[in-house]
């Protein structure tokens, strides 16, 4: 299935958070996005240990960041987009993939390029806006978006 | 106090699986019978007609259904039989097939449904690391491949794939759980590897994509096609499938809840038993709207109990063997019907040998565990009444739940159901008598082979096949008695004739190895704990913890004084028995001197001999099985041995004196007795008085009452049981009791032999239910039957032609019988007669010496005069 730029850009940017956020996550990412990519609520709504046969579960505390790192970005990106206007969104996103896979250490230009003071703030803002509304206890929220803003502030 | 190791012995579940899959899978051979009559029912009953038009000219005159009769219209009917079962067995194979296709593809479905993913390896590294060194070091065959749940949040794993290639699906909960608690992780893990270990997967998925495809290949196609043409027969159908499912569903519900305490109990013994505790006490219990008998975990506090005692692991279920028993029962009798459409004759035995071994695994290896629990424990459990009540009512109840009784096939009416009702007590009754000594015999052979090094593999094998060969003669008896209890109906004394029919009948029908064959199953598993009696204990059993210095030392299977209790009580009873057998016949009809020499007194002797050692053997039996210690009781046959060597010396010692003149009036011959006439008046009668006594030292040996515990482990273990003194009195009386129940059992049955039915299109004759059909050694007729070995009668037509000039009349049944043919073959006689019957007259042919017959003939009116007539013409 083709991915488009903003998707890629959701994935890079999602793996920077969650590796700073829940580093035990990272086997699960790829997997993951492929969940989320199929049905995103049903990602972002986790399940149960169930019934199943030769299972062994038990219902626990435990809070997987992934998914919602992934529908933060998307959120995030979407609002820049109708914010700034689909071309800049898209310029952002192919800017946060390519830096973030090593192709804009070259040269040293893109360096600086990536975002500008002004667009890291409305990123920030979209950001943390969204992070707001993800069901998720606050402080994991706080985290996630602390997280995707760092991401990109010490790049940029 | 040491745990034990639950892997130390075999699990039932095994056997429990594959006779569900038998249940399901032969279920379906009536449904394919079903679609197949659809289809060609009118090619059936034009065969049906044409074949017994056939078979009536064979035989016009005859009212009752003669064995050439019933073999002419098998061998007209050989097409379309083969056809119809063809079609069965193709159904099957395709349920089958189908099955195992939907098996090995069940992983793709389980994966597409869950939506799991295989983990990035470059993501992964630590992870797959770990699953790899676990499984490793816990000797896992096959490596499984992963599968991740990735947005699960719960702390779960769960098991699945096929043979050879497992697959373990983990949650994202748990994966990282690989990271922030890794023991949790592991116990997780090592629980679904337990899993694999234990092969569960194979077996449950094979066991629901099987019934799956049962429903849709056989199930829904029966049920869209009789909707419409037969919706009578589809509501009778129904409601067996539907009990059929529940019983399949609770089955391996039941399986998948003891296979999950197996598989922590692995997991355990892997090192993370106390995690796994920690787990399941701080969870909360599932919520899940099964009902607890549908659920397939136990619950959480249920585990936890197991994982710390896992004793509750060796004990027996009586539901698990009523589920089995009911299994196998509708599986024998689906077997026995299409296995008939190809050899009738030999279908009953078929059906039995294949159904046998599955019983006799899961009773041996139920009844081992539970063994091995009271040899370490010193306690009691009480798993023989429970396994064989369930086993014995699920066997009673399999046969109302087959297919064959949607289509009538157990009879009809409320006769039918009196006698299925004595049927049922009867089934009940000897199999539990068969489990409860199973399991006396498995408790005394796990004691002794915790003194093998080698472990317990090979003694259980034996046992099995012992029990299997036992087990399938039992099998292939009750279903033919079914048959015939239900045929009949209403006569309550049916069942009083029972054990002559069991014995006897085996005995002419050519198994004169029979009474061997019962002495040594009884004896093999006794015999080989005797060997090991009082050797110390291995440590194939227990489990990790060591011993401590507080705990008593390793308990000893206790020898019992089996030689001298069975010689001393054996020689007795046979001195005794002989004896006294002996000296009544000579202080009676011996001295006769107007019969001595003749054919009359050698019968009359061979009668006393028989008599002496067949109430030598019994008591013998019996008073050993009283007087050693519980669960060595069988070694009780021991003095049987050796009550009718005893009493055998004596006999042929009085005889010969006879012979010289020493004893009695005059001698009859210079000699000895010979070989010939020592092996049919002494060692052929000691042989069969081995049947009853079996039978009497079995009964009383497993009802009495006394320790069961056989070895000296606790010392805190209750010694319960009478004590010596009164053992010994027990002994005597128990003795003296069975005996003269053993001995007057037979005597009676012969006397009040009751009508058993055999029906055939067209025809229906009564004949008692000791008449065995077998070839007639004189004329090689196979319309030959036989009461108890000397009297034989044989129903067959009148000769065109034949001659009546011997013209002797006797009244039989209140009807004529006119003296037509008379053999002479050494000291047998043979005689026929015709009798006028409502449909046309036949012969009755007795056979025996002439003193014999002139006292059979007034049994043989009172015989036939217990024969329905039944006019076809009526």
């Amino acid at each position: 299935m083709a991915t488009s730029v903003r998707d890629e850009a959701v994935e890079t940017l999602a793996r920077q958070a969650v590796a700073a956020v829940s580093p035990a996550e990272l086997p699960l990412f790829s997997a993951s996005v492929t969940r989320y990519r199929a049905d995103p609520q049903a990602a972002l709504r986790g399940g149960q240990a169930g019934d199943r046969a030769l299972g062994f579960g038990v219902e626990a505390a435990v809070v997987l960041v992934t998914p919602f790192a992934l529908d933060l970005v998307k959120r995030m990106l979407t609002r820049l987009a109708e914010k700034l206007g689909d071309s800049a969104a898209d310029s952002v996103a192919g800017r946060i993939v390519r830096w973030f896979s090593g192709d804009g250490d070259e040269g040293g230009q893109d360096r600086v390029e990536l975002l500008t003071p002004e667009q890291l703030a409305a990123v920030a803002e979209a950001t943390r806006t969204e992070a707001a509304s993800l069901a998720l206890p606050a402080d994991h929220s706080e985290r996630l978006a602390d997280a995707v803003v760092a991401a990109l502030a010490t790049r940029a | 106090m040491r745990a034990l190791r639950p892997g130390a012995l075999p699990s039932d579940t095994s056997t429990r699986f594959l006779l569900v899959l038998a249940a399901v899978t032969s279920a379906s051979l009536y449904l394919f019978a079903a679609l197949w009559l659809l289809f060609r029912g009118t090619v059936f009953v034009d065969a049906v007609a044409r074949c017994a038009e056939v078979s009536g000219q064979l035989v016009p005159e005859l009212v009752g259904a003669s064995w050439e009769q019933l073999r002419a219209a098998q061998e007209c009917r050989s097409a379309v039989s083969n056809e119809q079962a063809g079609v069965q067995v193709l159904g099957v194979l395709l349920v089958l097939l189908v099955g195992y296709v939907g098996y090995r593809a069940w992983p793709i479905v389980v994966q597409r449904r869950e939506r799991l993913s295989p983990p990035v390896p470059a993501d992964s590294v630590a992870l797959l690391d770990e699953v790899d060194e676990v499984s490793r070091a816990a000797g896992i065959e096959h490596l499984p491949q992963l599968r991740l749940d990735a947005t699960n949040t719960a702390v779960a794993g769960f098991a699945y794939g096929t043979r050879g290639r497992p697959r373990l699906g983990l949650t994202g909960g748990l994966v990282v759980a690989q990271v922030l608690d890794r023991p949790v992780f592991r116990a997780v893990l090592r629980h679904e590897l337990g899993h694999l270990a234990e092969r569960d997967v194979p077996w449950t998925y094979y066991a629901a994509s099987v019934w799956w495809a049962f429903l849709g290949v056989a199930v829904v196609p029966v049920t869209v096609l009789f909707s419409v043409r037969d919706l009578d027969y589809l509501l009778r159908l129904g409601w067996r499938t539907a009990a059929l499912a529940a019983l399949v569903a609770l089955t391996v519900a039941a399986l998948l809840r003891v296979r999950e305490a197996y598989a922590d109990a692995r997991a355990a013994g892997w090192g993370s038993g106390p995690e796994l505790d920690r787990l399941l006490r701080e969870a909360p219990e599932r919520r899940t709207r099964r009902p607890v008998a549908l659920r397939t975990h136990p619950t959480n506090a249920a585990r936890r109990a197991l994982l710390a005692n896992p004793d509750g692991l060796f004990t027996a279920s009586g539901w698990a063997a009523l589920a089995a028993g009911v299994a196998a029962g509708t599986a024998q009798l689906s077997i026995t019907d299409v296995a008939a459409l190809v050899a009738p004759t030999g279908a009953t035995g078929f059906a039995a040998l294949l159904v046998a071994p599955l019983l006799a695994a899961l009773v041996c290896v139920s009844a081992w565990r539970v063994g091995l629990l009271e040899a370490v424990r010193g306690r009691r459990v009480p798993a023989g009444r429970r396994l064989g009540l369930g086993l014995g009512l699920g066997l009673a109840v399999g046969p109302v739940l087959s297919v064959r009784a949607a289509t009538g096939g157990l009879g009809v009416g409320p006769g039918a159901w009196v006698g299925y009702g004595q049927w049922v007590l009867l089934e009940v009754a000897v199999t539990w008598l068969l489990v409860a000594w199973l399991v006396d015999a498995a408790r005394l052979r796990v004691a002794a082979a915790l003194a093998e090094p080698a472990g317990p593999r090979r003694a259980l094998i034996a046992h099995v096949v012992v029990a299997s060969a036992v087990l399938a003669l039992w099998l292939a008896t009750s279903a033919q008695l079914l048959v015939a209890f239900t045929a009949m109906g209403s006569a309550a004394w049916q069942l009083a004739p029972v054990l002559v029919l069991v014995s006897e009948s085996a005995l002419v029908a050519g198994l004169g190895a029979l009474p061997l064959l019962l002495v040594a199953a009884l004896l093999v598993q006794p015999l080989g704990a005797l060997r090991l009696a009082g050797r110390p204990w291995q440590r194939w059993s227990w489990g990790d913890a060591r011993p401590t210095s507080e705990e008593p030392g390793p308990p000893r299977l206790q020898r019992p004084r089996v030689l001298a209790t069975c010689l001393v009580v054996g020689g007795a009873a046979g001195l005794v028995g002989g004896s006294a057998a002996l000296g009544a016949f000579l202080a009676g009809a011996g001295l006769d001197e107007r019969t001595q020499g003749s054919d009359d007194f050698l019968v009359a002797v061979a009668e006393a001999i028989g008599g002496g050692l067949t109430i030598a053997a019994v008591g013998a039996g019996v008073a050993a099985a009283i007087a050693l210690p519980r669960p060595w009781w069988p070694l009780g046959l021991l003095a049987s041995l050796a009550a009718v060597a005893v009493a055998g010396v004596v006999a042929w010692l009085t005889m010969t004196a006879f012979r010289y003149g020493l004893v009695g009036v005059g001698g009859i011959a210079d000699r000895p007795l010979g070989w010939a006439a020592t092996r049919a008046g002494i060692v052929d009668p000691a042989l069969r008085a081995l049947v009853p006594a079996a039978l009497a030292t079995a009964v009383v040996g497993v009802v009495r009452p006394g320790r069961a515990a056989v070895t000296a482990a606790a010392p805190a273990a209750p010694s319960s049981g009478p004590g010596p003194a009164r053992r010994a009195a027990l002994a005597a009386v128990g003795g003296v009791v069975a005996t003269a129940v053993l001995v007057s059992l037979p005597v009676l049955a012969v006397r009040d032999v009751a009508p058993l039915a055999i029906t055939a299109p067209g025809y229906s004759v009564v004949v008692p239910p000791t008449w065995q059909a077998g070839a007639d050694p004189a004329t090689g007729s196979a319309r030959f039957v036989t009461i108890a070995g000397d009297l034989a009668v044989d129903i067959a037509p009148v000769p065109a032609g034949a001659a009546a000039d011997l013209g002797e009349t006797i009244a039989v049944g209140g009807r004529e019988a006119v003296l037509v043919e008379r053999l002479q073959d050494g000291a047998v006689l043979w005689q026929a007669y015709r009798v006028q019957a409502p449909a046309g007259s036949f012969v009755v042919l007795v056979r025996g010496t002439p003193r014999a017959i002139a006292q059979r003939q007034e049994e043989l009116t009172g015989l036939l005069g217990a024969v329905r007539w039944t006019d076809p013409g009526a």
